[in-house]
């Protein structure tokens, strides 16, 4: 019974990094993109890892700071990255209410 | 003053020395004395290489009064964190992508900088935001659906679940 | 019926994968690509998770915990070079 219960959540994970990468294919800049690959993977990642601790109970405490580690690196490295594509002015999507003098028309590049 | 910084330098010396010796029991999953011993050692330098390093550290105090609202802000953030997925999920499944990104100017009130930091990271995996620049009290949030240029209302939106259990958190 | 709920899952991580490469071949911009390698590399450490249950090898996980490791430092030097050089 755990064994069903631990491969659901493998799939409902595996579903978010699914939809992760289509976001990451579908988004229209980098800064969506980023979004999208850095909230979805994160989820996914962690539902995964509680998923085969239902297989193996022994191996909690390990998986656990795994999960841990997801969700303190993966924040971090997606803010460093941002703050890059800011600094180095990558164009951005959509009108950007107050950013419009420094983000040229041609940013609206759909995926 | 100089007794003082003393007193909880060494107090979060032993704190970080602690927790650093929990995860590597963790890590090792093994009980052997050579393996206990390593671990004591090997986390006693890296804290206090830390404590000395990164002052920032010592503002953080382990006492209840502070990890009560610490877990409490752990609940809250979980919760955001599955509707920030599932409003992802909206906008990735949608047949035409309906957003309306922009930037806006959030201020926190938190003081501390580990406290700034968990903000930050809180705020980059819940709904539609990112935060692209911290200085000082100011954070910049790339936003997926900007609802309002106002700060105070932006401010009240992103900030507004976290920034309570925070401050009483870390200060 | 746990096993192939396992399988299903493998191929949905197949298929993210594949959508990860393909916007690290287009691109557009720098910091697509590098996002797209920061996604793969979190992919890839529930994939070695995954391959540690299916192994039935504890030593696994380690590999998963210093590929972790690295691959933060990189994406996060790459964003540091990119802001301000070397």
């Amino acid at each position: 019974m755990s064994e069903v219960a631990g491969s659901i959540l493998v799939l409902i994970g595996a579903f978010f990094h699914f939809s992760a990468g289509l976001g990451m294919l579908r988004m229209p800049d980098a800064f969506t993109r980023m979004q999208a690959g850095t909230k979805a993977s994160t989820l996914g990642n962690a539902l995964i890892l509680i998923g085969i601790a239902f297989y193996h109970p022994g191996w909690s405490l390990k998986l656990l700071i795994l999960i841990y580690f997801v969700f303190m690196t993966n924040p971090v490295s997606s803010h460093a990255l941002a703050r890059a594509a800011r600094a180095i002015r990558i164009p951005m999507a959509g009108p950007p209410p107050q950013a419009l003098a420094s983000a040229p028309a041609a940013a609206r590049d759909g995926a | 003053m100089a007794p003082n910084t003393r007193a909880r330098r060494s107090a979060s010396f032993v704190g970080l020395w602690l927790l650093l010796t929990l995860i590597w029991f963790a890590a090792s999953s093994s009980l052997a004395i050579e393996s206990i011993i390593t671990g004591a050692a090997i986390a006693a330098v890296l804290a206090h290489l830390f404590v000395r390093r990164f002052p920032a550290w010592t503002d953080v105090r382990l006492s209840p009064e502070r990890l009560i609202p610490f877990f409490r802000y752990t609940g809250v953030f979980l919760v955001e964190m599955v509707r920030a997925n599932l409003n992802m999920l909206r906008y990735v499944y949608a047949p035409r992508i309906d957003i309306n990104p922009g930037i806006v100017e959030v201020r926190t009130r938190l003081k501390t900088p580990v406290g700034r930091l968990a903000l930050a990271s809180s705020i980059a995996l819940t709904p539609g935001s990112l935060v692209v620049g911290l200085e000082g009290d100011t954070l910049t949030v790339h936003w997926l659906d900007v609802k309002t240029t106002d700060a105070e209302e932006a401010t009240r939106l992103i900030v507004g679940p976290f920034e309570t259990e925070l401050e009483k958190a870390f200060g | 019926m746990a096993d192939t709920i396992l399988l299903l899952a493998g191929v949905l991580i197949f298929l993210a994968i594949v959508f990860a490469v393909t916007r690290l071949i287009l691109g557009r911009t720098i910091v697509d690509r590098v996002a797209a390698v920061d996604l793969l590399t979190v992919i890839s450490i529930s994939m070695i998770a995954l391959y540690a249950h299916i192994a039935d090898r504890f030593i696994y996980l380690d590999v998963a915990l210093v590929y972790g490791v690295l691959s933060f430092l990189a994406v996060v030097a790459t964003a540091r070079y990119l802001e301000r050089g070397l």
